[in-house]
């Protein structure tokens, strides 16, 4: 049903232009739960403005940016307005002898790495969907991909923020330069906080180099601990590899590979590419496991590896019913005896993993089909975690599963403090409300 | 400052034990000082010996109503241990131990007083380091470098301190404990660890410590290249960069500073070159080989009229003492100097320069650059005499000056050393009152108030431009560091 007032005030505040058409609401659905309106502002000042009106007409906003990762997160407790940053999408500085570079949060990161690679220069992070996926969303989700490994998360990468408060305050903290110590580091409270402590509307991140040449190694091996094994080894041998992830059998299968494997990623000046991918040959044969090169592999090997954990090629919210996704962060010597724990937690299906052993950061899917084997996934999973020492939460589940559990796991705990950064942030509950930690 | 009452002493020294809760002024006196030359005047000085004692002495003075001061090893350069509302200074110098070090999962569990270069010491045997390595390594504490997100010359391309702690454990304002992040890369919830490092030591007490350790490289090289113009320098600085090469240091300094280091340290920089750099690369033999070929040929280039290549370990060291030797020895050059911490964008470095040099020139005060070159981090170093009359006056005018040019290009007020007592008033050049208004609100979130390290980071409420607060710096000796 329409809601005509509504959406005559948001004409008002931010052009009519801006308010999207009511055909399109059901795209913003989220578990089921579709919002009044969906607005999509062009510039930051619009931005303030519709805050504005929410907080003075106590409205909860949830903002959007590519939708490919909405499924994350608890079932909103009230959602009036899905307020799509995608028209916010320059580039606003850039100056590669300072391998720095300005954004507004809606440009899409493929679009953002075009931009840059014209000057030979990139943003090292690799989360799925680059082409749909934009930086405020990427941020907000603290998103990352294989990349990691060798150039961190996005906390390491972004070293300015620009935030929309819940009272329509646009307030700025770090700055465009790398090294910054002036007043509190803000911009780390919003990373994966799913814009529940304020809107992002712009960043600055460090930027570096691509490389000169790039190649892909894909080693099987014979189960998926020897694949562990061999992960510690190759990121003890030092080789500056840029990736490094291993693909249980399930997963391997999901690229159409037979057997558990490590998957690297090599790149820099030629000759030293190709020492190190002739290292990696050897400490393969000394493990048994077999490498074979592949081309193209940005196509065949890593999209489809970032996407093991989201969907088979779909995105948003609409299409994750039958799947659930667990991420988890572990000691790195924990991560053997947890994937074994994970691959035998249901007695039917066996979950496509992957992860990054040295950094202890591992994802986990099954296609689970009845709500019931969901429930006891997803409880079983958190068990599995406290006794393993390991960090769970879920990043994708059925409805089902999120009504009746807190996707993050167990409280923090520091909790309070957080329901304290809350209260004081956005003291009504208007931002995002009930899909963080603790359904805050 | 008024002395404290007896009975805070007394429930102090219940708690701790005579020794370890020191209130006259004899005892006092030491602890009044920190890098800078600014003054705190501590009512009492206390040195738990663990979390809990940390907790009990915030809830002895949250009884009392008095604040709290967290202190290292009082190394600090922008008054971040200086006690000026008296209240309690809390020394986490018996909090010294490595707890754990895990060379497989390549992270130590450390408490707050650790001395940074400590820790990689105890890490070398496993072929393992800690990289943020401020000048000041051999004595500054890890708990200082939280405070402070404190940097290093080899940050350039491994990050500062905030990109290598995993988790802490605090005490709140209430005298609770807890962990902020942990042992594992990734914890669910806001990022409270990122807001706490860095903060000076204003929302919490760190009392635990967890860090990543990174391999020691299998390879580096240390390159000297002399310059006869500090314009030449700069401009090499952004060539090397905008080859694509992120070297793992890169540091600059100009003909005073050279002029004050070699007849102290005997490096072998040419006392009439305009300025050197150091450039060092590492990771494999491969790669590293490649890199510093591309290096060379790039200072050639840039007109660099001696690039020197350190042939082993004892010429790099001999490379990096001068760098790192550089604050002490500019002592022999004057009396006194007033260290400045700014960031530029690298592209505004030449500029930046040549206006720091006619700043100099205006006030008639003679100005030394040593910095991080590769991420425009700056230490403009003033030379004076504070006897001269007026001169301490003039000196904080062009330091002002300095940073607000700094700002004006595009860049930060502070890169490493903080902002502490020394730079609040400037904050509102590069914040609005909604900036500031939101990290209150982080402050207010972890009930800090005013109890802990008051007056420092926030301005205060009155409006200037350049505050002339009665500041002299004195000779710091050899030992000094920027």
């Amino acid at each position: 049903m329409l809601d005509v007032r509504l959406i005559e005030q948001l004409s008002a505040v931010s052009g009519e232009e801006s308010v999207l058409p009511a055909d399109t609401l059901a795209d913003f659905a989220i578990e089921g739960f579709v919002p009044r309106a969906a607005i999509a502002p062009d510039s930051i000042e619009q931005v303030q403005r519709l805050v504005l009106f929410a907080e003075e007409q106590d409205l909860a906003l949830v903002p959007w940016g590519g939708g490919t990762a909405m499924h994350l997160g608890n079932t909103p407790r009230r959602y009036d307005i899905a307020l799509v940053l995608t028209r916010l999408n320059r580039v606003l500085e850039y100056e590669p002898a300072d391998l720095t570079v300005g954004v507004q949060a809606g440009i899409r990161l493929a679009d953002l790495q075009r931009h840059l690679a014209r000057a030979g220069q990139f943003l090292p992070l690799d989360p799925p969907f680059a082409e749909q996926a934009t930086i405020g969303g990427i941020l907000a989700t603290a998103a990352s991909g294989p990349l990691r490994y060798a150039y961190g998360a996005p906390r390491d990468l972004m070293i300015g923020i620009g935030v929309i408060q819940a009272d329509g305050a646009l307030t700025q903290a770090g700055g465009r330069v790398v090294k910054n110590v002036t007043g509190y580091d803000m911009g780390k409270l919003h990373i994966g906080a799913l814009g529940t402590l304020g809107i992002i509307v712009k960043a600055h991140f460090k930027v570096v180099p691509l490389p000169a040449t790039e190649r892909t190694l894909l080693i099987a091996s014979r189960t998926v601990t020897d694949a562990v094994s061999l992960a510690f080894a190759l990121d003890r041998a030092n080789l500056g590899l840029r990736a490094l992830t291993v693909l249980n059998k399930e997963a391997a299968a999901a690229i159409g590979e037979e057997r558990p494997l490590v998957a690297v990623r090599v790149g820099g000046e030629a000759a030293a590419v190709d020492a190190v991918i002739a290292r990696v040959y050897q400490l393969a044969l000394e493990t048994g496991a077999t490498a074979r090169e592949i081309p193209d592999a940005e196509e065949t090997v890593w999209e489809p590896m970032r996407r093991l954990g989201v969907s088979r090629g779909e995105v948003g919210t609409r299409l994750l019913a039958p799947y659930l996704t667990a991420r988890a962060s572990l000691l790195p010597t924990a991560v053997t005896p947890f994937i074994e724990a994970l691959e035998t937690c249901l007695p039917t299906t066996r979950p496509a993993i992957t992860a990054i052993v040295p950094l202890g950061n591992l994802t986990a899917t099954w296609h689970v089909s009845n709500p019931q084997q969901a429930l006891e996934l997803a409880t079983g999973l958190f068990q599995i975690g406290q006794q393993q020492g390991a960090q769970v939460w879920l990043e994708a589940a059925p409805r089902s599963v999120k009504e009746q559990v807190d996707i993050w796991g167990p409280l923090p705990e520091a909790f309070p403090l957080m329901r304290h950064l809350k209260a004081q942030f956005d003291p009504k509950g208007r931002l995002n409300p009930g899909r963080y930690v603790g359904r805050l | 400052m008024r002395a404290i009452s007896t009975r805070v002493i007394k429930e102090l020294q219940k708690r701790l034990g005579k020794r370890w809760a020191l209130h006259t002024p004899e005892d006092l006196l030491v602890y009044e000082y920190d890098g800078t030359i600014d003054r705190g005047y501590p009512q009492a000085i206390v040195f738990p010996n663990s979390s809990e004692d940390v907790a009990a002495v915030i809830r002895i003075a949250n009884k009392y109503g008095l604040p709290v001061v967290p202190r290292g090893a009082g190394t600090g350069l922008s008054g971040g241990a200086l006690a000026i509302e008296g209240g309690i200074v809390i020394a986490l110098t018996r909090l010294k131990r490595i707890l754990e070090l895990d060379p497989v999962n390549k992270l130590a569990v450390v408490e707050p007083g650790v001395v940074n270069l400590d820790l990689s010491k105890a890490a070398a045997p496993y072929g393992l380091h800690y990289v943020p390595d401020p000048s000041s390594q051999r004595a500054c504490t890890l708990g200082g470098n939280v405070a402070e997100n404190a940097g290093g010359p080899h940050c350039l391309a491994y990050g500062v301190t905030t990109n290598h702690v995993l988790g802490l454990e605090v005490v709140l304002a209430d005298g609770s404990i807890t962990w902020l992040g942990g042992k594992r890369y990734d914890s669910v919830g806001y990022d409270l660890r990122g807001a706490v490092i860095g903060s000076e030591g204003t929302l919490c007490i760190v009392t635990k410590i967890v860090v990543r350790l990174m391999p020691i490289q299998p390879a580096v090289r240390t390159l000297l290249a002399v310059f006869d113009e500090v314009d030449q320098a700069s401009a090499a600085v952004s060539a090397i960069i905008g080859r694509g090469i992120i070297p793992a240091a890169l540091e600059m300094m100009d003909q005073t500073t050279i002029q004050a280091v070699e007849p102290a340290l005997h490096v072998g920089y040419p006392l009439d070159a305009g300025a050197v750099l150091l450039v060092e690369v590492d990771g494999i033999e491969e790669a590293v080989v490649a890199q510093t070929a591309k290096i060379e040929e790039t200072l050639r280039e840039q007109k660099a009229r001696q690039i020197r290549v350190a042939a082993d370990a004892a010429e790099r060291d001999l490379l990096w003492a001068g760098r790192k030797g550089a604050l002490g020895a500019l002592g022999r050059l004057a009396p006194n100097y007033y260290i400045l911490d700014g960031v530029v964008p690298r592209t505004k470095l030449p500029e930046v320069l040549r206006k720091t040099y006619e700043i100099g020139a205006r006030y008639g005060l003679r100005i030394a650059n040593v910095f991080h070159a590769g991420d425009g981090n700056l230490h403009p170093t003033i030379l004076f005499d504070e006897r001269v009359p007026g001169a301490t006056k003039r000196v904080l005018e062009a330091g002002g000056e300095v940073m607000r040019l700094c700002v004006d290009v595009g860049g930060a007020l502070t890169g490493e050393h903080g902002i502490g007592l020394e730079k609040r008033e400037y904050m509102r050049w590069v914040f609005s009152e909604a900036d500031l208004d939101a990290m209150r609100r982080l402050k207010a979130a972890f009930g800090a108030g005013e109890r802990f390290n008051p007056s420092k980071v926030f301005p205060t409420d009155q409006e200037q431009a350049v505050v002339a607060q009665r500041r002299v710096v004195e000779q710091i000796g050899p030992d000094a560091y920027v």
